[in-house]
């Protein structure tokens, strides 16, 4: 090496040293960094396999998000958080929104292929708290108001640490994310602003809100959660109440509305139960025992799919009355289900997302 | 070496004729009380001798350690708190027919499991396995967690009981771990205590592979549908041990080997015996001073026995030669010894301390094996010096030697027409048209070596456990394991610290993840494990295992329940600062090494400077590897460039004449490319075992240049031609040197038959370099000498 060459070195050297230490001064933060491209997202964590207008996707962990035409090939979004990924919707093809810990809520415009943050936890406590406060203040008989505003005032303490576990919108603008501690927000801008409307909602434990369902047809939302909670809601006036009717106080993790205009649980334990009647009666379904039920999908023949956390994958064609189990497995553990291309189930799991044929 | 001269002392018959006071100090010192010399010497042998029988054989794995690589010293300063790297055994009891599901197999299984229990050594409340009360299983139900043993209280063996076993199993999670993934097979987990808790003693590693061994014979003697297999690092020491015994009997061999060879050479009886008798009396004081300083014999360090008994012979057989040829003139024995001492001490001596600049060199490797490799054989050096140039001197001044053996070494030499065609053959080399040959040869040999060698790979390449042969039972063992269950026996652990209590830091546990996401991306990496994703799974479980909670989630309290339960699992030291994050790798290449090593740096350029969590290397078989690559790599051209620093520098103190130096290093070049060549060929790597070989056979290979060249310099000072002085030198040293260089081959090749993979290696390196090393003094060093000493010019300047 010449003299010049190693003088260019040195002082390269020296330049390059304190970017090295700007770079590590700033805290590791998942909120601040970017997903990093790799081969092993649709191989790695997947928390959610959804399809909309005849694409699928997937969420995973690490800011993963994954869009594919066949389920069998997947390109990774450029996303630009790392943290868990847990559930996405697509109201158009191209307008998507996605959700996930951190209370992270990102959107998509071109069809999910490149994210922007819309919200994070860390906005969470301190607008509920502005927005309790002043509803306090507006409303000095409400006896919940107040309630909320020193839930808010811990929330602030905890920080971002409650993932938003559903994501649905109604309309380009419209919509709403769920999640831990029963916390529900809605935007009426396509995401550009959030607001909190945990009040509309009765429940008190501040359970966590796990599913969403929707029966077609009828102006009702279904949702379900920790330690038994369901709420029916009315989609006009936005306001859920709660159903005390269910016989078991188990978390139901899953919420299917079936193409009769039923309602099936499944949860804990892979309990599951059935209501005809919007929560008034309830038929546990008889079923041999398996692991947790975590997800679930009704198929375009209207077959109904829970799946097990354990692997288990359970199959109804009488509207939800009585599932079968039947014999596909991914050879691991279960978290997602959605149906695939041509008679097929996509299957998401610790070990990503895997594509099997289903049983005519 | 620059002193070896035929001085032409006087032939006397009678001792009366002889001047006792002739002959240096030393002579006249050991001569003329060699009586008194063989009484110290028969007593330092019965003295050190019973120090020999006591030495101890030890396989340790610490001393093949680069001990002042920062991997090492990370592992020594934290090595208390990594327990979960404890020192355990994986028994597997499989069945050929069927599962181990039957309620036979399963009594069978409990069987070996209750025989294992009673080892000494095994550390009985960490065992696990499907019988011990610490396997259990849990499920999240609404109200908490339930659970129990996998294998019921009320098991009875029947098809429903046996049903239940398999639920439990499943809910357990140790299919896989406990349970073979096809189902016919289950593994015992043996943690072993290091020390005996009731007696204070250390494990004995040899006694324990026995006891295991016992247990594999009477469980599956005579039964061929079940098999036990046994992996673990006690159990590979054992059969280290196990193997270091068989390669004491090689020893046996190796010294009938010599003793024939030097039958054949002298045809001397009497004569052979007593060199090898003074050669064993060496390698007998050289053990015996060894185990009184504390060393132990591990499977390099007895590598230095052979060298020292071969080396030994070797000199040996020129003391004879000299005595013999002196005896056969006339002289009296007492006094052809003492001419042979005085001819040969000083030569000798110089010989002998050239090999230990051989030896010394590798004292700057900073592995214990190596160093201790350098000393062991440097004593060994000095006991040569004592044995075999002045005890066979004295032996032989008693016995003299056979009547027929002196009359034949007294026969004139035969002119060069009669000599042997293979002499003939060698001296051709001295002409222009064979030398040209045979140096036009030797370029293309090195380069083909040279274009081979760029492939020399660095480390180990077999699968398995490298000190052990491929098909060994021990590695076919492992190899049962990685098909049947999921687990790597070539672990990289980088070390996690943290501050005191800091274990829990979400920030550093995001960081955890971060470096365990981009180690998972690197080809050759099966699974990472440790503290952080272990927390990420508990997550979920405390959240009544709902998938979308297995996240780090930054909730403090929760991060810090789910550690806590770790802090009991041993994932972390008590303290909350100390874990590793275990890297399972498919193999131990170098290749794979080095992108764990490089991610781990390149992660630690990036975010190394935090106050939350410093990610070191390296614990575990693998981070050990890693670190002996970089530091043997580094090593290995350190190494040659000292070893031939310290050869030219020695031929030039004996030669005096650039020419002379360059005919002696380059044959030693010449072999140490094709060395390297040869390890290509044979798929070896670069490792701590190959090191030492390199320089042992530079460091004794140039002995031979010694012996031959200095002679042909002589004579060509006094004015011979080339072919002239070179057939005066095969007559005088030359043979001696083709003697030396088949004793040296015979000491090692016998090792390429060990059991212990390196020491095989090591064999066959040591084999080729010491023959290839004799090749290169008598052909190619005449061929260079030819072209590039000018005999007038030395002429006018003698």
């Amino acid at each position: 090496m010449g003299i010049r060459r190693a003088l260019i070195g040195i002082l390269f050297a020296v330049a390059m040293a304190p970017t090295a230490n700007m770079v590590s001064a700033q805290p590791y933060d998942v909120l601040d960094l970017p997903a990093v491209p790799s081969e092993l997202a649709a191989r790695s964590l997947i928390f959610a396999v959804r399809e909309f207008n005849g694409k699928y996707y997937a969420t995973g962990h690490r800011g993963h998000i994954l869009y594919s035409d066949d389920g069998v090939n997947w390109t990774q979004a450029e996303v630009p958080v790392r943290s868990s990924l847990l559930d996405i919707y697509f109201v158009t093809p191209e307008l998507g929104w996605a959700v996930g810990h951190e209370g992270v809520i990102l959107h998509s415009s071109d069809a999910g292929k490149t994210w922007v943050k819309q919200y994070d936890g860390e906005r969470y406590g301190e607008e509920g708290l502005a927005y309790y406060k002043q509803l306090t203040a507006d409303n000095p008989d409400n006896e919940l108001y107040p309630f909320m505003v020193d839930e808010m005032q811990f929330a602030i303490e905890q920080g971002a640490d409650k993932p938003l576990f559903k994501v649905e919108f109604h309309s380009p603008t419209y919509g709403h994310v769920l999640g831990a501690y029963g916390m529900i927000l809605k935007t009426e801008d396509g995401g550009k602003s959030w607001v909190h409307v945990l009040e509309t909602t009765e429940n008190d434990s501040f359970y966590h809100v796990y599913d969403v369902a929707n029966l077609s047809g009828k102006n009702r939302f279904f949702m379900s959660g920790e330690a038994g909670l369901f709420m029916i809601g009315d989609a006009d006036t936005e306001v859920a109440t709660l159903v005390e009717t269910v016989p078991w106080q188990g978390s139901f993790f899953t919420t299917a509305a079936t193409p009769g205009g039923a309602i099936v649980l499944g949860g804990l334990r892979g309990r599951m139960f059935r209501t005809e009647n919007e929560g008034q009666t309830w038929d546990e379904v008889p079923k041999r025992p398996t692991s947790s039920m975590v997800d679930s999908v009704v198929l375009d023949d209207g077959r109904i799919v829970f799946v097990g956390i354990a692997g288990e994958i359970l199959i109804s064609d009488d509207d939800g009355r009585t599932f079968s189990l039947v014999p596909l497995t991914t050879g691991n553990r279960i978290y997602a289900v959605e149906e695939g291309p041509s008679g097929s189930l996509l299957l998401g799991g610790p070990a990503g997302i895997e594509k099997l044929k289903l049983p005519q | 070496m620059a002193h070896v001269e035929q001085s032409d002392l006087p032939i006397i018959s009678d001792l009366n004729d002889f001047d006792y006071n002739s002959g240096t100090f030393l002579e006249k010192l050991v001569f003329n009380h060699r009586a008194v010399v063989m009484a110290i010497c028969a007593l330092v042998t019965l003295v050190l001798g019973y120090q020999a029988v006591q030495i101890k054989l030890q396989a340790g794995f610490e001393k093949t350690l680069p001990k002042a690589h920062e991997y090492v010293i990370n592992y020594q300063a934290n090595r208390n708190e990594l327990k979960g790297l404890g020192n355990n055994l994986r028994i597997v009891v499989a069945v050929k027919d069927g599962t181990i599901f039957t309620k036979e197999n399963l009594k069978f299984f409990e069987e070996v499991n209750d025989e294992i229990f009673f080892i000494p050594g095994v550390n009985r409340n960490g065992m696990k396995s499907l019988f011990t009360p610490n396997t259990r299983w849990r499920v999240v139900t609404e109200e908490g967690f339930e659970g129990g043993p996998v294998i019921p209280g009320d098991f009875d063996g029947s098809a429903r009981s046996i049903g239940e076993v398999k639920v439990n199993i499943m809910r357990a999670g140790i299919m896989g771990d406990l349970v073979s993934n096809d189902e016919k097979s289950a593994a015992i987990i043996v943690p072993l205590l290091d020390k005996n808790p009731e007696t204070g003693e250390r494990l004995d590693y040899a006694e324990l592979g026995k006891k295991l061994e016992e247990v594999r014979a009477k469980f599956t003697e005579g039964n061929p549908d079940r098999s036990i297999h046994i992996i673990g690092f006690a159990k590979l020491i054992g059969d280290l041990i196990d193997g270091l015994m068989a390669v004491m009997v090689f020893f046996g061999v190796a010294v009938i080997i010599a003793t024939l060879l030097l039958y054949w050479y002298t045809r001397c009886f009497r004569s052979t015996l007593m060199v090898i008798a003074c050669t064993l009396v060496a390698v007998m004081w050289q053990l015996g001073i060894l185990s009184y300083l504390g060393y132990e014999l591990d499977p390099f360090s007895i590598l230095v026995p052979f060298l020292v008994f071969a080396i030994g012979v070797s000199h040996g057989a020129q003391k004879l030669n000299g005595v013999l040829q002196d005896i056969g003139r006339g002289t009296h024995r007492y006094i052809a010894a003492r001419y042979t001492f005085r001819r040969l001490f000083l030569a000798g001596v110089t010989a002998l301390l050239s090999d230990g600049v051989g030896f010394a060199v590798l004292m700057i490797i900073q592995i214990q094996v190596i160093q201790d490799l350098a000393i062991t054989a440097s004593i060994g050096v000095v006991v040569l010096i004592f044995t075999n140039l002045i005890l066979i001197p004295i032996v032989l001044s008693y016995t003299g030697v056979g009547k027929k053996c002196a009359e034949r070494a007294s026969h004139p030499h035969k002119s060069i027409e009669e000599m042997h065609w293979l002499w003939r053959f060698l001296l051709a080399f001295t002409k222009r048209g064979p030398a040209a040959a045979a140096i036009a040869v030797s370029v293309v040999l090195a380069a083909i070596g040279i274009v081979v060698a760029q492939d020399l790979q660095i480390g180990d390449l077999d699968a398995g456990a490298p000190e052990l042969r491929e098909n060994s039972r021990y590695n076919k063992d492992v190899r049962f394991m990685i098909e049947n269950y999921s687990v790597s026996t070539d672990v990289f652990a980088v070390i996690a610290k943290t501050p005191a209590d800091g274990c829990i830091d979400y920030e550093g546990l995001s960081l955890a993840n971060e470096l365990e996401w981009r180690l998972r991306q690197l080809e050759g990496v099966e699974d990472v494990r440790g503290l952080n994703v272990r927390t990420r799974e508990i997550m979920m479980g405390i959240n009544e295992g709902f998938p979308k909670w297995q996240a780090l989630f930054r909730n403090q309290d929760t991060v810090n329940y789910a550690v806590s339960e770790l802090v009991t699992l041993e994932y972390v030291d008590p303290a909350c600062s100390i874990w590793p994050m275990l890297v399972y790798l498919s193999d131990h290449k170098a290749a794979t090494l080095t992108r764990v090593v490089n991610t781990l740096d390149q992660f630690n350029v990036e975010w190394g400077e935090n106050e939350k969590i410093q990610f070191m290397g390296a614990a575990g078989s693998s981070g050990f590897e890693a670190a002996t690559n970089i530091v043997v790599k580094k090593a290995n051209r350190e190494m040659l460039f000292y070893v031939y620093g310290a050869v030219t520098l020695l031929c030039m103190l004996t030669f005096r004449s650039i020419p002379g130096v360059i005919c002696a290093v380059l044959p030693l070049m010449l072999t140490s490319i094709l060395c390297e060549a040869l390890m290509v060929w044979l798929g070896m790597g670069v490792k701590v075992a190959t090191l030492p070989v390199i320089a042992l056979g530079v460091g004794i290979g140039v002995d031979y240049a010694l012996y031959v060249l200095t002679v042909i310099l002589a004579k060509e000072k006094q004015g011979m031609e080339l072919t002239q002085a070179y057939y005066e030198t095969l007559n005088f040293t030359g043979r001696v040197v083709a003697l030396i260089g088949v004793t040296l081959a015979a000491g090692v090749i016998t090792w390429t038959a060990s059991p212990i993979k390196f020491q095989a290696d090591m064999g066959v390196l040591l084999t080729f370099m010491f023959i290839w090393n004799m090749f290169g003094a008598l052909i190619l060093m005449p061929a260079l000498a030819h072209f590039l000493v000018k005999p007038k010019k030395l002429a006018a300047q003698a």
